[in-house]
């Protein structure tokens, strides 16, 4: 059985390529050099996820946020989220769009246009894992939620968290956002396991 | 399982609102919707078996083509927003408008060569889109019109804030709802207490039902400002105007108070009141003591004639010499007359406090009654004021006599204290209002006693010139030493409490550090012996008679003249004969001035000294200096007028 260390640096490797091919949609798309930060990777039992919610330094989440969800179904079954405090995602609308889309309150087409960014990001990062791993998963279309950071656990539902924070600087302007990744409480074991599998077999 | 996607199925896709269009492989085209043929205007049959990347050039760069690769590999559910990518699929509305496209591609089931194939629905946002830019047009004009009205009532209550005057609004029943920063200022309370206070808390009682039916609407103001006492929070009071308006905004009436503090101005008025008061009682008691010293100079002539006919061992001498005591001491107070109508002028020089009063403390001690004890509390530090050195003894003696005579059966303390202090504004204002003082530092002395005290209703009488609840003189005293102390640009406090005592406090300018030092005394022209007689001008004729009598018995030639015109005359008449001319200063048909002026004319070298009851100072401000011999005040004895005679002519 690997241990959680073991497990957590596998993730953080995968989640690392998948957040770099994330970046590269990202800069294709918006003609502008985006940067993500290596992710720093910790797993979170649920019964934990409120206490950690509360750790500014571990999630920086505090009043209202941005959540961008897209489910997961099949042999590992879970939800990837991207979280922005409200006020980096204004800006991040502001520099996708060059300020079109800048005025405080967030609007149907910035909705959009953050639905848009999550889901590069997640098919980034998941279609990465997915590949690696070898599994069959199916998504769900991404969902757009606005809610205060006390309501998180209520949207991250029972399940398991493994969270990654990754900072998002566009044209050098740093914009933090954190990419979450939920497992069903069963689906964590699963990984585990074909992680170990992986692990054992390459070497 | 039957895949509702399945190719004889995908028509069901015609019947929906939005674009659709399946694509398998490498991006073959599968289906083109009616919808998109709509839309793009190209057909289904045109369209189906055509690579998506080539009919559609846009499509084929990076950006689009490797997320929809993407989404056919690794079926990942992907969304094109209309924010980021407007046009899908490039197309107009049939308003020529382009048509603003929302765009997500879903995996669906392999296709019967077992194909990868991906569903692309693209919805027409365009109107959504519009809708929310003219939202943000609205709201950002919302915005920016609400920043103007922010900006109004900033710039608004920054004007309210520079006004010197208090601004105050409140509703109908008088509440305050909002004031100005000077309001703050006038009144000590703080800005939120305001609104816990009705203008009845600011505005004292007897006052306050004048100004309810203005802020109540049911008077009109018109331009009409009333003079209020106004209080504030420690309770202290200040006279204020008022000018009161009705505002009517909205729903609800308010008043605005404008309200400005007039204590400076009641400051001013007194002064000036006082100052004129202090002039008539000037010019009053000048014309009384030039009259005075007329008459006198006649008596003390006469006396000094008597007395040098008279034999040395003559028993009527020292009768003569009473008489002559008596008329001295009623010249005195002539003499504190004219210092009260301001005629002494004043010499001022830096003065020492704490040295000028150890040299006159033998003296002061001499003036309290045997009982009395005279204690000294000087300041450690040195006290120069200016001040004129005579005057200010006079002061010195004039209290700590009136402190002596305050003692009861004349046994007590009168103990005398200097220093330095600074007299704000404030403090001006408070206590000093009725004088004229200008803020600055100032050298004091305090001259207390533990007598009986004034009573409070003669505190504010004792300075006028002729209240006294006393015989002696000590009522003009007060008013005299109050004259002198105006006259050095100084200021005065008196405080008493009956049985407990009084306290007197001179304050004086402290001299500037760049004015220490005395000023040489001026040069007098030297006089001149010469032959030639005396020519005496005066109106009044025992004075004229007396003089001309004293002078021949000094042993000069005498010719009298009754006024300018018959001195002028005479002058004119024996060119080369007056040595010297004693000449009045009033007198009718010419005065001494025009007499004077008129002599000069004809000889440029005439002597000239003149005599006058009113004091040298307002004789001599009109002439200049070199131009008169000497001045000689009335009365004089003979001794005086030998002295100016003899120095201007030499001795006969």
């Amino acid at each position: 059985m690997i241990t959680r260390e073991e497990f957590n640096d596998a993730l953080a490797e995968l989640v690392n390529v998948g957040v770099g091919r994330a970046a590269s949609s990202l800069s294709t798309m918006v003609s502008a050099r985006i940067d993500l930060s290596v992710p720093k990777v910790v797993t979170i039992p649920h019964a934990d996820i409120g206490l950690h919610l509360n750790l500014e330094h571990e999630i920086g989440l505090r009043d209202e946020v941005v959540v961008v969800q897209q489910a997961f179904t099949g042999k590992v079954g879970g939800a990837a989220s991207i979280l922005f405090p409200v006020e980096s995602a204004r800006n991040l609308v502001g520099l996708l769009t060059g300020g079109l889309l800048s005025n405080e309150e967030l609007d149907l087409e910035r909705e959009a246009a953050l639905t848009e960014v999550g889901n590069i990001l997640i098919n980034g990062v998941m279609g990465t894992i997915g590949n690696i791993i070898g599994v069959e998963i199916r998504y769900h279309l991404p969902e757009y939620v606005e809610c205060h950071a006390d309501e998180l656990p209520q949207v991250f539902q029972q399940r398991d968290l493994m969270l990654a924070v990754v900072l998002i600087a566009i044209s050098g302007q740093e914009i933090k956002g954190h990419l979450v990744l939920l497992f069903d409480i069963p689906s964590m074991d699963s990984l585990a396991a074909i992680i170990e599998e992986m692990t054992r077999g390459s070497n | 399982m039957i895949d509702p996607f399945g190719p004889s199925n995908l028509r069901i896709l015609d019947f929906i609102p939005s674009g659709c269009c399946v694509i398998a492989d490498e991006g073959v085209i599968e289906f083109w919707s009616q919808t998109l043929e709509l839309w793009t205007g190209y057909r289904a049959q045109d369209m189906a078996g055509r690579n998506l990347f080539q009919a559609f050039p846009g499509l084929a760069e990076p950006r689009y083509r490797d997320r929809i690769l993407a989404a056919l590999r690794l079926g990942m559910p992907t969304l094109f927003s209309s924010a980021l990518n407007p046009s899908f699929f490039p197309c107009t509305k049939p308003s020529g408008r382009a048509r603003t496209q929302e765009t997500t591609l879903v995996r669906l089931e392999p296709n019967a060569q077992g194909q990868a194939r991906v569903l692309i629905v693209v919805s027409d946002v365009t109107e959504q889109v519009e809708r929310g830019e003219k939202y943000r047009a609205a709201r950002s004009l919302a915005l920016k019109e609400a920043q103007e009205r922010r900006e109004s009532e900033e710039r608004r209550r920054i004007i309210a804030d520079l006004s010197m005057a208090s601004i105050l609004i409140g509703d109908p029943g008088g509440c305050i709802r909002e004031v100005n920063a000077a309001s703050t200022r006038m009144f000590g309370w703080e800005g939120a207490e305001f609104e816990q206070l009705s203008l009845a808390d600011l505005v004292q009682t007897p006052f306050y039902p004048r100004l309810l039916p203005l802020i109540m609407g049911e008077e009109d103001p018109g331009g009409e400002e009333l003079e209020i006492i106004c209080q504030r929070k420690d309770g202290t009071s200040f006279p204020a105007h008022i000018h009161i308006r009705r505002l009517t905004l909205g729903k609800g009436a308010q008043f605005v108070a404008y309200l400005w503090d007039i204590s400076e101005r009641k400051r001013s008025e007194e002064i000036l009141r006082q100052s004129q008061k202090q002039e008539s009682l000037g010019i009053l008691a000048g014309g009384i003591a030039h009259d005075f010293n007329n008459h006198f100079g006649g008596v003390i002539g006469n006396l000094d004639l008597i007395e040098s006919r008279l034999p040395p061992d003559s028993p009527i001498a020292p009768y003569l010499d009473r008489v002559r005591r008596e008329i001295l001491r009623a010249t005195e107070l002539s003499r504190k007359m004219l210092a009260l109508s301001g005629g002494n002028p004043l010499v001022v020089s830096e003065l020492d406090v704490n040295a000028f009063l150890q040299r006159i403390r033998g003296g002061l001690s001499a003036i309290l009654p045997g009982d009395a004890q005279l204690h000294f509390e000087l300041a450690a530090e040195s006290v120069a004021v200016e001040a004129d050195e005579a005057q200010i003894q006079q002061v010195i003696l004039g209290l700590v006599t009136n402190s002596g005579e305050a003692l009861p059966k004349g046994a007590g303390v009168v103990e005398i204290s200097t220093g330095k202090v600074e007299l704000d504004r404030a403090t001006l204002a408070s206590h000093f209002a009725s004088q004229p003082l200008e803020p600055g530092i100032y050298g004091f002395i305090r001259i207390q006693d533990n007598g009986g005290g004034i009573a409070p209703e003669h505190l504010q009488k004792v300075f006028d010139p002729f209240f006294s609840t006393k015989f002696s003189g000590r009522g003009l005293s007060l008013a005299f030493i109050r004259s002198i102390i105006l006259a050095h640009a100084g200021g005065w406090n008196l405080e008493s409490r009956v049985g407990v005592g009084t306290t007197f406090t001179i304050f004086l300018p402290i001299r500037p550090a760049s004015h220490r030092g005395n000023p040489s005394p001026g040069e007098r022209p030297s006089a001149q012996v010469s032959q030639g007689l005396i020519l005496v001008v005066d109106d009044e004729s025992v004075l004229r008679e007396s003089t001309a009598e004293l002078l021949q018995e000094l042993g000069y030639r005498v010719e009298t003249a009754a006024n300018g015109l018959e001195a002028l005359e005479y002058y004119r008449a024996h060119p080369g004969q007056v040595a010297l001319v004693l000449m009045d200063m009033t007198m009718p048909v010419m005065g001494g001035k025009e007499a004077f002026m008129a002599i000069r004319e004809l000889d440029p070298q005439a002597k000239v000294v003149l005599t006058s009851g009113y004091s040298e100072q307002d004789v001599t401000q009109s002439f200049r200096n070199r131009e008169l011999v000497a001045f000689l005040p009335k009365p004089y004895r003979m001794a005086d007028l030998a002295k100016v005679v003899g120095g201007a002519v030499g001795s006969p």
